[in-house]
């Protein structure tokens, strides 16, 4: 027999280390024809920072994101950063490259308000150009700007930026203030257990993070699919410590022998295991984050193994508080159920 | 004192021929990365559980890790960067890019591999059938949603574009 | 990885000379996706490697008036595609289409299988209840062994050193009958089976069981056909009702152990629904 359930789950999540200094730095360079270079010490690892960070840069300064060359996460040619970890880099990096951007800005603008004997307070950028907000028609390009930097007020346009996240320690009643700000994941699991077997398909996930604004939407939506995936084998499959059976903390069958050392038997999931997986987010603009952004990657893979489980419960009856949920676990609770005489579980909604 | 044995091998990689000798115990994995530096196909687990090392052999999506490179001889070997150069990428590798199918890119060559595999024999595959010709392929990253949607998305221009 | 010497004989008559020249250190290879895994690991140290994998005589689906014979180095791919096997020899193929992933099943062979003799090889079962036949070359003839036969122990079959399998013989199952495959793995893809089931039923006119033939696989030291329970059900309906009273038969005629895959508990409480599954699919199957 199978039975459906559904389950819902919450996570909120710190950004940056809480209870160490941990700076962002990063370098920008103009070069006399308008492209840029940033160097950071942000380091990449495939959620994008690189991207991001560009994008940032582009965005900021008004060039095309191709004119954007990102030196990245080497100690002997990019500035400092403590690492990619605790959801920091789109937050603390991005305002790092901000603070940069304001420099190289400065000096772009000086050069335009003497060029166009106007304010510097009073030009702005974007669309590759700086104007002069009381009249559009007085333009200078970004390019001509950073030629005439270079060459006639012989002032490179260079800006370096840090940004240290405030480390506030919480006091002995936990209060206190760890994190600039706090992003949100909201995960809904829909599951179908077999009753015979105790395996779990996992049918459909929505999952909706808060991450401030989305500054790379289809990176967003690829962080959040890829995190429920590693969720759903948190719940399900992966497992270190294989064969341990939910009996009273106890675990018989654990064996030292029998721990995983390859792929094969560590399972995670294949593309033939993955639910329909819905994602989205909410813009909750943090004014302190770099355009209004917080962070997406980390927590995607935190609240989805929680709303699996509340889904088998709702589908079966049965409790599994000791990840993953497996087969046999689900079955003897299954079959502890039908011993018990009880009706849970499946109840008419 | 074993003197290991080696063999003359003249195969073709992305359509240039090759010759030559290799120690009989030598995995094409390690032949392509080591001795001929096509980096691409990616050393994983090295016991065929991952995909990162997908190549095709004479057409066919295998894992390199489990083929001797002493049996590719007079045999065809297909990685991605006989697939497409940066500046002309085939329609799998144009897709995985810009639909975001990409994340830390470690699995990605094995996934294209795996692709153009599939739709070399099923121009006109079904989500589902996409799902199960990329199931040899192992992500963390992407969730595999991506990848899939970038196969359907190249299957479809490819169908258009009649190649 | 290992160190041998590597050998690419192009007939059976050449590799099985081989084989008996170079004796005990010499090992047989044909897709390689066990054999070259467990020189990895180090569980095999051949001296000598017999790679047979380019032997075309090897290569072949032939349907003949009573039966259907295949070559050992066909692949998990060819057999799981192949008109021919879906048709005559349905849970064949089911098994194959679900071995592994696309990449494995392009190197896998059908030979490669039954030469691991693995408890868990998927493409036992549906061997075992098509009642095949191995043809086997030895260096001075032939000989034909019943795969019920073949089997002595996990990993171990009745095979020596220089025998080479060189063809697989399956009898045309008759009219009303048909043959399923089920699996159970910790995933659906790239998954080594906690459980495996293959079942061939043939029914009569009033749809009671003619014959009944299950095999189940990763619940024994070898797979196993369930003979109590495939004698119990002659002559009854062709029901699900019917299939669920024998059950015991089931779990008294396996003894899983417990593994790193799965506990020697919930074996037994799959072992049951395994064969249902393959019966279902069988009668579904049914022509």
């Amino acid at each position: 027999m199978k039975k459906r359930g559904r389950g819902v789950s919450t996570v909120i999540y710190s950004l940056t280390i809480t209870n160490l200094p941990n700076p962002c730095s990063a370098n920008i360079q103009m070069k006399e024809d308008g492209s840029v270079v940033l160097q950071t010490g942000a380091c990449d690892i495939g959620q994008g920072s690189n991207t991001v960070l560009g994008q940032m840069v582009a965005e900021s300064l008004g060039i095309p994101f191709d004119t954007v060359t990102v030196y990245s996460a080497d100690t002997e040619r990019t500035p400092f950063d403590t690492g990619s970890v605790s959801s920091r880099l789109t937050f603390t990096a991005g305002r790092a490259v901000l603070a940069a951007v304001e420099e190289v800005k400065e000096i772009l603008f000086a050069t335009v308000a003497r060029k166009l004997q106007v304010k510097a307070e009073r030009l702005a950028i974007g669309e590759g150009v700086i104007y002069y907000l009381y009249d559009p028609e007085k333009v200078m390009t970004i390019a001509d700007a950073a030629f005439e930097a270079h060459f006639v007020d012989r002032r490179l346009p260079m800006g370096k930026g840090e940004y240290y996240p405030q480390n506030i320690p919480v006091d002995e009643f936990g209060q206190g203030e760890p994190s600039d700000t706090y992003y949100y994941l909201a995960t809904i699991a829909e599951v179908e257990v077999d009753t015979e077997t105790g395996v779990v398909d996992v049918l459909k996930m929505y999952a909706a993070v808060d991450c401030g604004r989305a500054i790379n939407p289809m990176m967003v939506e690829g962080q959040i699919q890829g995190g429920a995936m590693q969720a759903m084998g948190w719940a399900l499959r992966e497992d270190m410590y294989p064969l341990c059976t939910q009996v009273n903390g106890v675990h018989p069958e654990f064996n030292p022998d029998f721990r995983p050392d390859n792929f094969g038997d560590y399972a995670i999931a294949t593309a033939k295991d993955i639910p329909e997986i819905y994602a989205t987010w909410v813009e909750g603009i943090e004014p302190e984050g770099p355009f209004g952004a917080k962070a997406v990657g980390e927590i995607t893979a935190n609240s989805g193994a929680a709303a699996i489980v509340n889904a088998i419960y709702d589908a079966t009856g049965v409790r599994i508080y000791d990840l993953p949920a497996t087969p046999e676990k689900i079955l003897r609770g299954i079959k502890e159920e039908q011993a018990a005489g009880s009706s849970s579980g499946n109840q008419p909604r | 004192m074993f003197t290991m044995s080696r063999k003359n091998i003249c195969f073709c990689l992305n359509g240039e021929d090759i010759e030559a000798t290799v120690d009989d115990s030598l995995t094409l994995l390690d032949f392509l990365r080591e001795k001929l530096h096509v980096t691409s196909a990616k050393k994983s687990c090295k016991q065929g559980d991952c995909g990162a090392c997908t190549v095709l052999l004479n057409g066919k999506a295998v894992n390199a890790c489990l083929i001797l490179a002493a049996s590719v001889n007079r045999k065809e070997v297909l990685t991605a960067e006989g697939l497409g150069t940066p500046g002309n990428l085939h329609p799998v590798q144009k897709a995985f890019v810009e639909l975001g199918a990409s994340q830390c890119g470690y699995c990605t060559p094995g996934f294209i591999m795996a692709a153009k595999a599939l739709l070399d024999k099923n121009p006109n595959p079904t989500y589902e059938e996409v799902k199960d010709g990329l199931s040899g392929n192992l992500c963390r990253c992407t969730g595999y949603t991506k990848p899939i949607e970038a196969v359907l998305s190249a299957a479809k221009e490819m169908r258009e574009a009649g190649k | 990885m290992g160190t041998y010497e590597y050998f690419q004989p192009v007939t059976v008559e050449e590799a099985v000379e081989l084989a008996d020249k170079l004796g005990s250190k010499s090992l047989f290879m044909a897709g390689g996706t066990d054999v070259i895994v467990g020189i990895i690991e180090k569980v095999i140290r051949p001296e000598y490697l017999i790679h047979i994998a380019e032997i075309e005589e090897l290569k072949f689906i032939r349907l003949e008036d009573k039966v259907l014979k295949i070559g050992p180095l066909t692949t998990m791919a060819e057999l799981a595609e192949s008109e021919v096997v879906r048709e005559k020899a349905t849970a064949l193929a089911e098994a194959a289409r679900c071995c592994a992933g696309p990449q494995v099943r392009n190197l896998g062979t059908l030979g490669g299988n039954l030469g691991t003799a693995s408890p868990a090889g998927d493409l036992i079962p549906p061997l075992m209840v098509l009642n095949a036949l191995i043809r086997v070359t030895m260096p001075n003839g032939e000989k034909i062994i019943s795969v019920r036969e073949f089997f002595v122990g996990p990993k171990k079959n009745v095979l020596a050193q220089n025998e080479l399998i060189s063809e697989i013989v399956i009898p045309i199952l008759p009219a009303h009958s048909g043959s399923g495959f089920s699996k159970l793995g910790k995933r659906k893809a790239m998954t080594i089976s906690i459980a495996n089931a293959a079942s061939v039923i043939s029914v009569d006119d009033n749809g009671l069981f003619t014959d009944v033939r299950v095999a189940v696989g990763s619940l024994c030291p070898t797979v196993v056909r369930l003979e109590q329970f495939e004698s119990v059900l002659i002559g009854k309906p062709s029901t699900i009702v019917e299939i669920e009273k024998a059950r015991n038969l089931v779990n008294e005629n396996v003894n899983p152990i417990t593994d790193a895959r799965a506990t020697r508990w919930y074996r037994n409480e799959i072992a049951f629904p395994m064969v249902k599954k393959s019966m279902e699919n069988a009668l579904g199957a049914i022509r």
